[in-house]
This record gives C-alpha cells, sequence and structure tokens, in this order.
C-alpha cells in the first residue's frame, strides 16, 4: 500500500508550503521518491502582452521561481530526506501536470493545496487543483 | 504540524464501495490509530419520482436502511480485522452532498475524506464527480480520491 512516487505542484503560497511537508513526511514513511514541480503559468500571457513586457516577466519570474524551489529545497533537508527531483516548467500547469508528469514520471500520489497563490486562484477555489483532483489518473490528496 | 489523521471518513455513493478506496482508508486508519467512519447518505431524490406510487414510503427506506446495515456490518468486521479499533457507521437520508458536507464531516470532526473514483460509465462519473466536488469545495477536511 506504500505510494512510490509522489508529486507536489508548489507555488510558494503557505498552502503549498504545507503540501510540501505532508509529501515530505509520506515520502519518508514510504520510502517514496518526491517530485517537486512548479510550473510558470503562461495562461494569461494574451491578457498581459500589450501592457507589459514578456519577456522581462518571465526573466523576473524564473529568479523568483528559483528562490522559491531554493525554499523548498531547504525545507526538504531540514527534514532529513533527500530523494528529491525538482521539475521547473512553463505553460499551463494543469496541461503539464496531468498530461506531462504524471505519466512520465509514473506518479502515483499528486499532494497539493486546496487553493493557489494568485488572485484569480483563490476566487476559483484553485481552478488546476481542482482539475487536477478530477483528472489525474492516479490518488490525488487534496491539502487544506 | 501533526501528520497522523483522527478521524477518517469513507462515504458510499450508492450501495456500491471502491474497494480500493476503502482499502486505503482502512490502511491510514490503522497506521495512524483513527477513528473510521463508515457513512451513507439514501438519496432522497431518488423515490421523489416514485413517491405517488407507493402506499407506505417508510417501508422502502427502511428496506433500504436495512440493505446498507448489512453491507456497513461487513465492512465492519473487515476493517476491525485489519486492526481498526474504532469504527462507527452513519446512515442519513437526504441529499448526499449537502449531509456530507453540512453534516457528516463536521459532526464527526473528519479530517480526512476517502473517495474512491467509480464510474465505468459516463453517468456514474458525473454522480461521483458533483459529491467529490462539493466535498473539495466546502468541507474543511483534507479529501483523497483513490483511483
Amino acid at each position: 500500500m506504500e505510494y512510490k512516487k509522489i508529486l507536489v505542484p508548489v507555488d510558494g503560497s503557505e498552502l503549498s508550503k504545507e503540501a510540501f511537508n505532508r509529501a515530505v513526511y509520506i515520502a519518508k514513511r514510504d520510502e517514496a521518491k518526491l517530485v517537486l514541480t512548479h510550473i510558470i503559468d503562461t495562461k494569461y500571457d494574451s491578457a498581459i502582452k500589450p501592457y507589459l513586457d514578456i519577456d522581462q516577466i518571465y526573466k523576473s519570474s524564473k529568479e523568483s521561481t528559483e528562490k522559491m524551489i531554493n525554499n523548498y529545497e531547504q525545507m526538504a533537508k531540514k527534514a532529513d530526506f533527500y530523494n528529491l527531483k525538482t521539475l521547473i516548467k512553463v505553460g499551463s500547469p494543469k496541461e503539464i501536470i496531468l498530461e506531462k508528469i504524471i505519466p512520465e514520471e509514473n506518479i502515483d500520489l499528486v499532494v497539493l493545496g486546496a487553493t493557489g497563490i494568485s488572485a484569480i486562484e483563490r476566487v476559483l477555489v484553485g481552478s488546476v487543483s481542482e482539475g487536477v483532483f478530477r483528472y489525474a489518473n492516479c490518488d490525488v490528496l487534496v491539502e487544506r | 504540524m501533526v501528520y497522523q489523521f483522527k478521524n477518517v471518513l469513507i462515504a458510499l455513493d450508492d450501495s456500491e464501495l471502491s474497494k480500493k478506496a476503502f482499502d486505503r482508508a482502512v490502511h491510514i486508519a490503522e497506521r495512524d490509530k483513527a477513528n473510521l467512519i463508515l457513512a451513507h447518505v439514501v438519496d432522497t431524490q431518488n423515490f421523489s419520482i416514485i413517491k405517488s406510487y407507493l402506499d407506505n414510503l417508510n417501508e422502502v427506506y427502511e428496506k433500504s436502511e436495512q440493505e446498507i446495515k448489512e453491507k456497513f456490518n461487513e465492512y465492519e468486521k473487515i476493517a476491525r480485522d485489519a486492526g481498526v479499533f474504532n469504527v462507527k457507521k452513519i446512515i442519513k437520508f437526504g441529499t448526499p452532498k449537502n449531509v456530507l458536507v453540512d453534516e457528516i464531516i463536521p459532526e464527526e470532526n473528519i479530517d480526512l475524506v476517502v473517495l474512491g473514483a467509480t464510474g465505468v460509465s459516463g453517468i456514474e462519473r458525473v454522480f461521483l464527480g458533483s459529491v467529490a466536488d462539493s466535498v473539495f469545495r466546502h468541507s474543511k477536511s483534507k479529501v483523497l480520491v483513490v483511483r
């Protein structure tokens, strides 16, 4: 009944941190591998393109992403957990998680927060988490 | 932060139970020394259509309840044999997603709801989807969907 490969998609929100901690706890207990992922969301590009420099946004996105991932890696180290792999992608989070990462990495459990960090995610009760919860073909644990 | 669960709920949406979800709920309850709560809500909307043809709706409800009770006794035995100390059985009447989210989950202090993703047909998936969706959106407990 032990899980073997756990995916934890994060976005730097407090809830993501809780989901990450839970994922580490499960991974340690089950001796599973942990895959940490953050996807830089391009969904709203066409809306903001006329107003802002996309390349500049990607550049600062990349920097803050690297900082965020570093944070999580530190949290894992503190918990004495080292079987961690990180994937940073650019695109539509739901698509990439469902259609690429879960099958390619043979994920058997996804742990994620119910809501996300952006204002839109909070209003829509986490459209990414809802999509993953509904359509993933593996177990999904929703943290809140 | 406490990672062990205290009150694990496994809900039956209809008379069938996802075995995988049940096994997982039992595994978690045994491992975390948690209470296992088996719950079923008899969907009274199903009966509203045939209500006018029945002389005694209560008899039909009682028969439903009896069938569920028998199934629950079987599941309880399996859980206890696997080492779960505390098994509680709840049968209520009403609209499943409302009763689960507004009554059972808060009353029993459920911290984890385990849901099976059954559904071979498109219709079943929609039905399960709406209960799972309600729990996901509105309850304060964590939710584990088992596939």
